[in-house]
């Protein structure tokens, strides 16, 4: 089933009662969105009052305040803007096991999220962490957009491997980042050294990032599947005899997930952990929100 | 619990060795994973095990089939009192075998019991006895359902008839006890009232039928008979019917009379034949609404039909005016006194019969005999037992009393006693027959003398005359066939379909019991006989209103009394009830491989 196939008009009208959950605006914002930030604008809607100082404009001061007073102050309005909004979707092999249906469930988180932005009024596009020069679909502004979103996501494919601080190292210069929100959605399955890399270098371009985590419960509960015999990882090519409990097993998963998970909260990134086998929708219209993702 | 093989718990062996195949399966298989990063840590050490066992489902149900595999090949039983008894009564009787509109009444009597048996409690001992023969077709009791469903679905009709009093006689000899209950299926009215634990199982419907009852190829034994075949007929049914007798012999009608037969009463029907006809001869009954067909034809031999002539040598006067006397009293018979041979070089050589009081010169004489040994003794009164079964005890009492002159030693004669006198509590043979050499002899160790009018004598010494004659009365299926004169060794037997069997020849005799009715052609080197078996059984032929054999009958066949008394068992030998259970863990077994199939299947289309 494709992506825009499964985006009912029934999850749409869930969607458009969300919004991106915005902690700051620092860049990669353009004046004439809908999304008001507490910054000084000229929108019209209030935002505080401030003293007034020489080369204010006078047509700002609150006289009646004033008649109060005996002080000058002004109004000010909040700002209003567009947001760029990076879907970031992790498209390497790992993403394929251990079936379809892992990918499938990031493609459609993409474009869930992508609907939200588009819904506000932000730019909105698409990118997948794959192996090859980074690329990403045209910016998308608005609601009617989201079809040709869910094509461009329909149309990712898993494929091979890709470090992802290689990847975002080029892609700074490739897609020309200047700021705005990051979305990554991914397994989180790589090298946490290098998951981290990633993350911090799209932090340190001013970019608000935010993870979703997709994963299996095989994966949760790797003794399910295997215990011993020889694994092979799907990217690296590595094999590996194991022969461990299953136990053991697990409880390296829950601490690999644990270090990740800390990571993006000592930096401030929201993260939310998508348990295939759950209503997705209820993980978008719940979840994220409680997450800090959506609001 | 007890294992009736316990080597097959051997098998128990590949235990390990499936445990083996896992542990090898698991190291060589090979995943595919998303990711080897979060293990980092854990694979910078060492596993435990290199080949740890991973079991799964598939791993338990392939474990507990292999175990219920070897449980079910040791045969473990339980012995246990708990639970019932039942004695389960097949009517196999040839009377069953009754068609009317496709279905026959043991088809019915089968289902009837296989319902009854499904519905039993699974702990209920249940022992399958058969009315014809009678006979124990489980062995011994069992809750095995699947045994006893295959016994009974293994059953068939016999070709003679059966008493159920019998069957539950024998039940009950083999059981040790009486049963808690009796099941019956039969075509038998039931009893009126029923007995306590008995469940009449019924499967009989009103078939109209014609039957063959009886058949004579020679008339009688004393009187010269104008009519070569007689045949009696019976029509059971409430309504005359038109019937046909056919006489054929090798395909080619002989003769053929037609008479109204009249519902409930015995006919005859005379048939002249061709006289040059001789041998064996087929005669059949065709009527409409027959429903039953073994009882359609008999076989009739018209060579047996040709008296021989009788040499009388006796060289005391009183006992050959004795035998004289009787002689002359059936005009049919042609017979000479002394050394006057009637018939010539040919008849002194073994077509005539011999009288004589000279044992050694019956000897030389080589030709079937009656030899007279009398007693110099007077006569006393004594009980004499006659062993029914043999043609020369025909029309005599099991036990009567008899005053007649008699040895008083105990001295050995060759042969088969028939009628044996009790004296001083021990049995003395007073008429024996022999034919293990060939020629039939039979000897009376009592004077006749002057007891001419004495019915026991008169019938033993006429008997003697006819079996010596081999004027012996029509086999029925009922006795089985027995033909004597044989050499030891195998002697072949083409039976009525076609087949051929081997039998080895005991004391000159061949049996055949429970033998379908047809010809029988037995030969043994350059020897050739042809025998044959009829099914004349008025009681079973009744298949409109059968009569019940319920109650156990005074006239009960002789070998139905020796089938019970040899199944007695020990005093306080009372068997307890065994519960096999190769059959539940056998149904068990089947159900883990249908479940491992679905699990197997579900985990490749998973996998898929």
């Amino acid at each position: 089933m494709s992506v825009a196939a499964w985006l009912t008009p029934q999850l749409i009208n869930r969607l458009e009662a969300l919004e991106l959950s915005v902690r700051w605006v620092r860049a990669g914002s353009k004046l004439g969105g809908r999304f008001a930030v507490n910054r000084r604008g000229s929108s019209m809607e209030f935002a505080d009052y401030a003293a007034y100082t020489p080369g204010d404009d006078i047509r700002a001061i609150d006289w009646n305040l004033y008649a109060r007073l005996d002080r000058l102050y002004i109004k000010t309005y909040k700002e209003e803007i567009q947001l760029a909004v990076e879907l970031i979707v992790d498209a390497t092999a790992s993403m394929g096991l251990p079936g379809p249906e892992k990918f499938e469930a990031a493609r459609r988180l993409a474009v869930s999220l992508g609907y939200v932005g588009l819904a506000d009024a932000h730019h909105v596009r698409l990118s997948w962490i794959a192996p090859g020069a980074p690329s990403a679909s045209a910016w998308f502004h608005q609601r009617r957009d989201v079809f040709r979103l869910a094509a461009q996501a329909d149309a990712g494919r898993v494929s091979g491997a890709a470090s992802p601080s290689e990847w975002v190292r080029r892609a700074v210069g490739a897609l020309r980042w200047h700021g705005g929100q990051a979305i990554v959605i991914t397994d989180a399955l790589a090298p946490p050294a290098d998951l981290f890399k990633a993350l911090h270098a799209m932090s340190t371009r001013n970019m608000e990032v935010k993870v979703v985590q997709v994963i299996s419960p095989q994966e949760l509960r790797p003794g399910s599947a295997f215990r011993s015999g020889t694994v092979v990882d799907v990217e690296t090519g590595q094999s590996q005899q194991l022969g461990y409990s299953a136990a053991e097993l697990a409880r390296a998963m829950a601490d690999h997930n644990a270090v990740v998970m800390r990571f993006c909260k000592q930096r401030g990134m929201p993260f939310a952990q998508y348990r295939l086998g759950t209503r997705l929708e209820d993980f978008i219209t719940k979840t994220l929100p409680a997450r800090g993702f959506l609001e | 619990m007890t294992f009736l093989s316990p080597l097959a718990l051997l098998w128990l062996l590949g235990i390990p060795v499936l445990v083996w195949l896992w542990r090898l399966a698991a190291a060589r298989r090979r995943t595919t994973v998303s990711s080897l990063a979060p293990f980092e840590h854990l694979l910078k050490r060492a596993p435990r095990r290199r080949s740890r066992l991973t079991v799964n489902l598939l791993f338990w149900l392939q474990l507990a089939g292999l175990a219920a595999v070897a449980l079910a090949l040791a045969r473990p039983v339980i012995q246990s009192r708990s639970g019932a008894t039942v004695l389960a009564i097949l009517d196999t009787s040839a009377g069953l075998e009754a068609r009317r509109h496709g279905g026959t009444a043991f088809k019915r009597a089968q289902g009837a019991l296989r319902a009854r048996l499904a519905r039993k409690a699974p702990i209920t001992q249940v022992l399958l006895v058969t009315t014809a023969p009678p006979a124990a077709v489980t062995g011994e009791p069992t809750s095995d359902g699947l045994a006893l469903n295959a016994a009974v679905d293994a059953q068939r009709t016999a070709a003679q008839g059966g008493r159920l009093a019998t069957a539950a006689r024998l039940g009950r000899a083999l059981l040790g006890r009486a049963p808690d209950e009796i099941w019956v299926a039969t075509d038998e009215p039931a009893p009126q009232p029923m007995p306590e634990g008995v469940q009449w199982l019924p499967a009989g419907r009103a078939v109209a039928n014609t039957a063959i009852i009886g058949v004579d190829a020679a008339g009688a034994l004393c009187e010269a008979s104008g009519s070569r075949v007689v045949v009696s007929l019976q029509r059971f049914a409430d309504a005359p019917v038109l019937g046909a007798v056919v006489v054929r012999q090798q395909g080619r009608e002989l003769a053929r009379a037609e008479t109204m037969l009249t519902p409930g009463a015995r006919q005859s029907v005379a048939l002249d034949v061709p006289a040059d006809a001789s041998g064996w001869m087929e005669i059949a009954v065709e009527s409409a609404g027959d429903g039953l067909a073994i009882d359609d034809r008999a076989w009739v031999d018209m060579r047996q039909g040709a008296r021989r002539p009788i040499q009388v040598r006796i060289g005391r006067p009183a006992l050959r005016q004795t035998v004289t006397e009787w002689l002359a009293a059936c005009p049919a018979l042609q017979w000479s006194q002394a050394e006057q041979p009637s018939g010539g070089a040919e008849e002194s050589s073994g077509n005539a019969v011999l009288l004589t009081d000279d044992a050694s010169g019956a000897a030389d004489a080589d030709m079937p005999a009656l030899i007279f040994s009398p007693p110099a003794s007077p006569a006393v009164p004594s009980h004499w037992a006659v062993a029914a079964d043999h043609p020369l005890g025909a029309y005599l009492s099991p036990i009567s009393v008899v005053s007649a002159p008699m040895a008083r030693d105990e001295g050995a004669v060759a042969g088969t006693p028939v009628v044996s006198a009790l004296r001083g509590g021990r049995a003395v043979p007073v008429l024996v027959a022999d034919e293990r050499s060939g020629t039939r002899t039979v000897t009376l160790r009592a004077d006749p003398t002057g007891l001419a009018d004495s019915v026991p004598l008169l019938v033993m010494f006429f008997n003697s005359v006819r079996w010596l004659m081999d004027e012996a009365r029509p086999r029925t299926t009922q006795e089985g066939l027995v033909i004597g004169g044989w050499d030891p060794g195998p002697v072949t037997v083409q039976q009525p379909d076609g087949s051929r069997i081997t039998v080895p020849s005991a004391a000159g005799l061949v049996r055949l019991e429970d033998a379908a009715p047809g010809l029988y052609r037995l030969s043994q080197g350059s020897k050739d006989v042809t025998a044959a078996v009829n099914f004349l059984d008025p009681l079973e032929s009744n298949t409109y209103a059968p009569v019940s054999t319920w109650q156990a009958p005074e006239d009960e066949p002789r070998a139905a009394q020796s089938a019970v008394a040899a199944a007695r068992p020990r005093a306080g030998a009372e068997r307890v009830p065994t519960h096999h259970l190769a059959s539940a863990l056998m149904v068990a077994l089947l159900v883990l491989l249908v479940a491992e199939w679905l699990l197997y299947g579900a985990r490749r289309r998973s996998a898929g």
